[in-house]
């Protein structure tokens, strides 16, 4: 399973964040402590769409290489 | 859109950096416990607890760092904290930081402020439309005979009839004019004729009346006159009823037909525009020309057309840019001072560097251990670089201001006087030539230590520091080179100002074809009011200055018919119609006397008129040679009334009535 440690997960939703594609606010959690709540926006949502269709092109494009090899 | 998404939230984080830095440790302060609960939850005791989650949480500094890059702009972080090492390094040489500092003001002040003035005469465009196709025109004779340049209404015919309907020909003719206020003193005012196509060639419309009419140039038609925007916020106080009024000359009131625009200014310094009814027949010489051509029209074309024209005249046509003619011998004069001034920079820049080398010799043990600390070729350069940068800014602020001084010291002690340089602004184009100078300057300045302290490995520094006492073998080398160059600029600069002493010596004891020692040219324009009959006389004159005559040479003798009798010049009965030319022309008087002024005057409108007088003025203090003219001049000009009165003979010559107001001299 992938592991992420907060050193890569900080910087990298910093970035996200200043792109707009999500957006951060304080609040509190179902354990009632003080907690970040990060949120996907709507440019996000077109982002994510735009990023998902080149991955499962790229998916596909490498699994039909693969398929061939074998 | 998500680049200036970032772009945004990058300049908020410049401006926030306090905000930002206090919710990063907050929020990793909540991670870190969150997940020293989770390890207690587990059964670890509080201690171990936490020292597992910073663990796994991996290096606080490091994530801080990471984010910080992430926030803001990475490069202008980097910038900031290289100008901090900078200032704080600088600091602490201070002796060094003023020495480099005023060396690059002094380089930087002085071609800033001669590019001003370059910008200002041969640069700027004239605020003419289409100012590029402006061409002044100029009459030689082709048989040898001296000539003023100036075109006759003849010429100017055969110029139309050659040129039209493309090429459109004006002409003026400066003319002095005294005029009567309402109210205050008459004051000499300078004016021009001109010609019909005059206004239309320069394409600047009046900014309040009509301007001049065609009936205005035909013969016996009406007179009117065109006045400049200064003339009317100085004498009519920006009266916006002017157009109609009568504008009072000695000679006599013409109407005002309007306001010129308040960049009109041909030529140079004119007040009042009058119309001029030209006789086509005319052969005189006395008009200066001015020609427009059409726009992509080469100038070689007109030359040949000017040309076919001139032949059958006699003469030829000399055409050049009207801005070339309006600077005159300016331009050399200017660029022979720009470029010196130019080696000057360098010089400074020079100084500067071998003080930087100097500087760099004693850090370079600074530069090895940082680069063994970690710091890149690159961040060494960089940060070297971000010195000289810091340096040059420095020098360049104190440089604008000493430049800025410079001008304004030029301005005061006579540079005003020079065609286009009433104002010589501090504007935009002068600022990013500064700004020109700067980078040039940090380039030039910062690159010799770069190269010399980034150039060697770190262990070859360490080497050759733990040697050498002073300084390494490369650095010698390149100070030498440094002062070998600095030497040949310096050389160069000395050279060439002797050489411009030289000249200006030689210029001077050559011989002007008559004694032109003791003699000075002035022109002298007294003024007085009528109080009593509301009528004013307004005097023009010229005062010549002679006491040791040189029969052979005296040129005001030979012009006017002056003859020196006592110390005094006394006026010939007949030479009263040269007195009234030379009164009216006053500027081409020469001066001829050593050690008293004799003025001439010519009344207008004094009854007595035809009848020359002559008066000696006797200034205060006067000394043979250049200095005695401005003397007389202040004495003159700026004289109380009783001095003033003092010098003139007794009785006053035109009674009580006639009261000496104001005396203004130019030369």
């Amino acid at each position: 399973m992938l592991a992420l440690n907060q050193g890569t997960i900080y910087p990298a939703l910093l970035r996200l964040q200043q792109k707009g594609w999500i957006k951060s606010r304080w609040g509190t959690s179902e354990n009632n402590r003080r907690a970040r709540f990060y949120e996907i926006t709507r440019a996000g949502k077109s982002q994510l769409a735009v990023e998902t269709e080149i991955w499962e092109r790229a998916v596909s494009i490498l699994s039909r290489m693969l398929e061939a090899k074998s | 859109m998500t680049a200036l998404r970032t772009l945004m939230a990058g300049m908020s984080a410049l401006f926030s950096r306090r905000r930002g830095e206090e919710g990063l440790a907050a929020e990793i302060a909540e991670h870190l416990k969150l997940l020293a609960d989770e390890y207690q939850r587990l059964g670890l005791p509080a201690d171990e607890a936490r020292a597992a989650a910073r663990k796994e949480f991996g290096g606080v500094d490091q994530i801080k760092e990471c984010v910080r890059d992430q926030r803001g702009f990475l490069w202008f972080e980097m910038l900031r904290r290289d100008i901090r090492y900078a200032v704080r390094s600088l600091s602490r040489a201070p002796a060094f930081t003023l020495a480099a500092i005023s060396t690059l003001a002094l380089g930087i002040g002085a071609t800033t402020a001669l590019f001003s003035v370059v910008n200002e005469a041969l640069l700027r465009p004239l605020p003419y439309p289409r100012s590029q196709d402006l061409w002044s025109v100029r009459a030689q004779f082709t048989d040898g005979r001296v000539t003023t340049g100036l075109v006759s209404p003849v010429e100017l015919k055969r110029l139309k009839e050659a040129t039209s309907p493309n090429v459109t020909v004006a002409l003026s003719a400066r003319v002095n004019l005294t005029l009567l206020p309402p109210e205050g003193t008459p004051q000499a005012v300078a004016a021009s004729a001109v010609d019909e196509g005059f206004f239309p060639l320069f394409g600047l419309s009046p900014i309040l009346g009509s301007g001049f009419k065609a009936e205005y140039f035909r013969k016996n038609g009406p007179n009117g006159a065109v006045i400049s925007t200064r003339l009317w916020h100085n004498a009519f106080g920006g009266d916006p009823k002017i157009v109609g009024k009568t504008l009072s000359l000695a000679t006599g009131g013409v109407p005002i037909l309007g306001v010129a625009a308040p960049e009109m200014d041909v030529p140079r310094g004119t007040e009042v525009w009058i119309n001029l009814q030209l006789n086509p027949q005319d052969t005189g010489h006395g008009l200066d020309g001015y020609l427009r051509m059409p726009p992509g029209m080469p100038p070689a074309v007109l030359r040949s057309r000017l040309g076919v024209v001139a032949q059958g005249l006699g003469l030829a046509f000399v055409i050049e840019p009207f801005v070339k003619a309006m600077v005159g011998d300016l331009r050399p004069v200017l660029m022979i001072v720009f470029s010196a001034t130019a080696l000057l920079f360098i010089l400074a820049c020079v100084n500067v560097a071998n003080l930087l080398l100097a500087r760099a010799s004693l850090r370079s043990r600074e530069v090895a251990v940082r680069a063994a600390a970690g710091a890149s070729r690159t961040r060494i350069v960089r940060q070297l670089l971000t010195e000289s940068a810091v340096l040059a800014t420095m020098g360049t602020v104190a440089g604008l201001a000493v430049g800025y001084g410079a001008v304004r010291a030029l301005l005061r002690y006579g540079a005003s006087q020079l065609p286009r340089l009433e104002v010589v602004p501090f504007d935009t184009p002068v600022l990013l030539f500064a700004i020109g100078m700067l980078v040039l300057c940090a380039v030039g300045v910062g690159l010799a230590p770069v190269l010399q302290l980034a150039g060697s490995g770190i262990e070859e520094r360490l080497r050759e520091r733990a040697r050498t006492a002073g300084g390494t073998r490369s650095t010698y080398r390149a100070l030498r080179m440094m002062l070998a160059a600095e030497v040949a600029v310096a050389v160069t600069i000395v050279a060439g100002t002797g050489l411009l002493v030289r000249s200006f010596l030689n210029l001077q004891r050559k011989d002007p074809g008559f004694a032109s020692g003791g003699r000075l040219t002035l022109t002298c324009c007294c003024l007085f009011t009528n109080t009593g009959s509301g009528r004013a006389a307004g005097l023009a004159g010229c005062a010549v200055h002679k006491a040791a005559p040189d029969p052979r040479r005296d040129c005001g003798r030979r012009v006017f018919g002056l003859s020196p009798a006592a110390g005094w010049l006394r006026i010939r009965g007949h030479d009263a119609v040269s007195i009234g030319w030379l009164a009216g022309r006053a500027r081409t008087c020469r001066s001829l006397s050593a050690r008293g002024i004799t003025g001439i005057f010519r009344g207008y409108g004094d009854p007595d008129q035809a009848r020359p007088r002559v008066y000696r003025l006797r200034p205060a203090v006067h000394s043979a040679g250049g200095s005695g003219q401005r003397e007389f001049c202040s004495n003159v000009s700026g004289g109380p009334r009783p001095a003033l009165r003092q010098n003139f003979p007794r009785p006053w010559p035109y009674g009580p009535r006639h009261e000496p107001r104001d005396c203004r001299c130019s030369s």
